[in-house]
């Protein structure tokens, strides 16, 4: 038995994949284990959870793969802040703490949980690693052809863009662009700018763009981005986040766009902040779209090469993800489920398995792990009571769902992306309006410009929805936006975003208790909305204790595990 | 509350008729992460009945996170934000060990029964802020509350249809909870430890928290000490600059043992 561990950490979303026998088998989250919303250190929980489940050791370790360079990166940024000392002071003063506390001891704080020979410890480029995880969702027969990784991100390693062309066991670097010109980090910018959380809020930001009018794009295209495809800079005068660890944009910034915006003020959907919010978010979108785009039509024209993947922070605007699949010279492209720093991990496990000349890693799956329902134990009976038995819940589930309940879906492994793609879901009937509101305003607490997302079968799909077959996969995780059609039913407009579009998620996966429920009630219920089961602000759930902690919290009364239907006990 | 905030100027904030929103976050970091410490020990306790207990203790303390968490939202032109993060960043838990890790049940008990007691103490001197808030938050807390009435009522399991919560009322229900926390703590403590370990586990994290709230308060030392030592690592720093100008990445075939080997 061989195992590969696929590590990221220390920036945001933590978390530790396990390869056992060259099939991905688990991934864990550190915030999973933490409940504390994108846990950013070293994953050690995650790291430890795992060590014990599969009784890791240095003997059946093949590797560790770390899923950067570590010093490289942090050369990278103190060097650039050394050119201006007094400007960057800050940020300086937080590169010289994470010199003593961050990546750089990675490998002792591996020894810290493990004992492993250094030299199974992998250290792989950091968008290599966001590549290699776009990789392994790739098709077999696609994976052995040349294909073409374009990587948006924040910052990864200095690098801010990459552009890297694969065929079986060799990679080259066709492009990169270095920081700070980073098209990740300024829209971050505009995210905190509008009061939303640095590396949280940005599908805020992308919500909101639906409510905006592009007013502030020409100026973008003009005064702040300068775009020679497939190079682009940023006039580094409006921000700060290559000066500051705080604040991501400058005074400047604020002399022309006006006082940094509430995001109070937003969530009341009406007044001059919010119309400033939606057009800044709207023109920073649009300016986004532009900058991908046109560095993949660069590109695919350099190479001929017309199979395309997209990874790294940025290809998690679905929206961006909905705009780059329309470029006609594509033939397919391939969004992982979790193209952000999480998902590295993936990546990095996979180039510990690639570099001695193996295939790469095919993932057919979006759901790893176990089911953590302990349903036999004393405290899960304590907690919650079995209403129905798995093969008797139909019935009852159909009843609750058709008379607007909203119940939360606990089944079998957990999603590796930030999506909730049905294992850890809360959903009620997208057709009833009012459940529809409850869940998103009074239940999830979320804004109310935010949109839900609907989970249907494909014919559904097809029938209603402008269904992208080059990306026809990536629906079934949620990577992009599409719009829906002129005969979209009135019944279900509530799962439409304002302008009509909507993070549609396929169920393909007949053996799923909910494409079964979606099919029993064909025509009647067609499409359930879907949120991920947790409180806002939170982790999605990981164990029975998470389950009723989020449930009482959420006023929840109804779950359904593979073990049936239950209800939560007072 | 576990990890209490530092509470100098406490009384006279409000005393003005209003919680600074620093220590409104402060406040909801330290609910947050005494509920996020409560749900580790729910996990890792053996026993059922002490299971329920630390759930239910959790509840409480993510409730009283919302509450503080409303008020910092309702302060005006408040730029702070809650961001669970920042829990670990300031020090409120450490999730390489929970309280829970590094201590047994013994120690636990004494530390959350010594903090609730702690935090029923600071949250009762800021009753003047919560009830001579200004008619503008007032406002705006109500409007929240009405958004808030649902939620809270999954946790008071009591009929309230129709009725709107006040600020006040929250607050008393807090204080409530953080007296009822204490003296569970107390009884347990009484239970489990010879009257000998009670007096030294007190006198310990009494102590403990005294070292805490002193160190926490002397925000101007620490900025000097930090500033002073960041200047000379700094101008150590500045000759080498060129150093750290590390070349390109290869051009060669990236997925090979060389290319993993290194830190660079």
């Amino acid at each position: 038995m061989k195992y590969i561990l696929g590590v990221s950490g220390y920036f945001h979303d933590s978390s530790v994949c396990l390869l056992k026998n060259s099939q991905l088998i688990e991934f864990v989250k550190e915030e999973s284990l933490t409940r504390i919303k994108g846990s950013r250190g070293f994953p050690f929980r995650a790291l430890t959870f795992l060590i014990a489940k599969y009784g890791l050791d240095n003997d059946n370790i093949d590797h560790i793969a770390f899923y950067e360079k570590p010093l490289r990166g942090w050369a990278a940024t103190t060097y650039n802040s050394l050119a201006k000392p007094k400007r960057s002071f800050d940020l300086l003063r937080s590169q010289i703490k994470q010199f003593w506390s961050g990546p750089i001891h990675f490998a002792s704080e591996v020894r810290k949980v493990i004992r492993i020979d250094e030299n199974k410890l992998v250290f792989v480029p950091h968008h290599l690693s966001h590549a290699l995880s776009a990789l392994a969702f790739v098709s077999p027969q696609r994976q052995s052809k040349e294909l073409l990784h374009f990587v948006f991100d924040g910052v990864g390693d200095g690098n801010t863009t990459s552009i890297f062309r694969t065929q079986k066991n060799d990679a080259q670097i066709l492009f990169q662009q270095d920081f700070p010109h980073s098209l990740g980090l300024f829209y971050s910018a505009v995210t905190d700018y509008c009061g939303f959380l640095v590396n949280e809020g940005e599908y805020k930001l992308m919500a909101l763009a639906a409510y905006g009018k592009p007013v502030y794009f020409d100026f973008f295209r003009e005064h702040i981005f300068n775009i020679e495809v497939p190079k682009f800079e940023l006039d580094m005068s409006w921000f700060d986040y290559d000066v500051s660890p705080e604040r991501s944009y400058s005074d400047k910034w604020v002399n022309k766009f006006g006082p940094p915006i509430l995001e109070g003020e937003i969530n009341k959907m009406t007044g001059e902040s919010f119309e400033r919010a939606a057009n800044l978010a709207l023109s920073s979108q649009l300016i986004l779209e532009e900058v991908i785009n046109s560095t993949i039509e660069w590109g695919v024209k350099e190479t001929g090469v017309q199979n395309i993947t997209i990874s790294g922070g940025v290809a998690q605007n679905s929206l961006a993800m909905c705009s780059a699949s329309k470029i006609s010279s594509i033939a397919s492209i391939t969004i992982p489920p979790s193209p952000g720093d999480s998902g590295a991990a993936i990546g990095a496990a996979n180039f510990a398995k690639m570099m001695s000349g193996s295939k790469s890693l095919h993932c057919k799956e979006i759901f790893f792990g176990h089911s953590q329902l302990e349903f036999e134990s004393a405290l899960f009976q304590d907690m919650f009571c079995l209403e129905q038995s798995f093969s008797h819940m139909d019935e009852m589930l159909d009843d609750l769902i058709g008379s607007g309940e909203i119940i939360c879906c606990y089944f079998g492994g957990n999603e590796i992306g930030p999506r909730a793609l049905c294992n850890r879901s809360i959903i009620c009937a997208a057709n009833n309006k009012k459940s529809v509101r409850a869940l998103n305003l009074k239940i999830k607490k979320r804004e109310e410009f935010r949109p839900l997302a609907p989970v249907m079968l494909r014919p559904v799909a097809q029938a209603w929805f402008e269904i992208n077959q080059k990306v026809s996969d990536c629906y079934r995780w949620m990577a992009l936006t599409t719009t829906a059609k002129e005969k979209f039913p009135s019944e279900y407009t509530a799962v439409l975003h304002v302008d009509r579009t909507a993070r549609v998620q396929i169920l393909d996966d007949e053996m799923h208790p909910l494409h079964d429920f979606l099919r029993r009630n064909s025509g009647k219920i067609d499409m359930l909305v879907n949120t991920s089961f947790n409180v806002a602000g939170d982790p999605i759930v990981f164990d029975a204790i998470d389950c009723y902690v989020n449930m009482s919290r959420l006023g929840a009364t109804y779950m359904i595990t593979d073990n049936g239907l239950y209800s939560l006990k007072a | 509350m576990f990890k209490s905030i530092q509470t100098s100027k406490l009384k006279s904030d409000a005393s003005a008729g209003c919680l600074p929103s620093r220590q409104s976050l402060d406040f909801a970091l330290a609910e947050f992460s005494s509920a996020i410490e409560m749900l580790q020990a729910a996990k890792l306790v053996e026993s059922r009945a002490l299971a329920r207990g630390f759930v239910n203790h959790a509840l409480d303390e993510y409730r009283h996170t919302e509450f503080f968490r409303r008020l910092l939202k309702s302060s005006v032109n408040n730029e702070l934000r809650f961001d669970p993060r920042l829990s670990i960043a300031l020090g409120f838990v450490n999730p390489e060990k929970f309280l829970f890790e590094a201590n047994d049940l013994t120690q636990f008990t004494a530390f959350v029964a010594i903090n609730e007691a702690s935090a029923l103490r600071m949250f009762s001197r800021i009753r003047p802020a919560i009830t001579g808030a200004t008619d503008e938050l007032k406002n705006e807390i109500e409007g929240i509350i009405d958004d808030e009435t649902d939620h809270l009522r999954s946790f008071t399991k009591k009929p309230t249809e129709n009725i709107r919560y006040s600020d006040s009322f929250v607050y008393e229900m807090l204080l409530l909870d953080e007296e009822r926390h204490a003296s569970l703590s107390d009884g347990f403590l009484e239970k489990i430890a010879s009257p000998r370990k009670r007096r030294w586990l007190r006198f310990r994290y009494k102590i403990g928290n005294k070292v805490r709230h002193f160190w926490g308060s002397q925000r101007r030392v620490q900025h000097f000490v930090d500033r002073s030592i960041s200047i000379l690592v700094i101008s150590l720093l500045l000759p080498f600059r060129g150093v750290l100008n590390f070349p390109a990445a290869r051009k060669d075939n990236l997925l090979c043992r060389e290319n993993g080997k290194f830190l660079l």
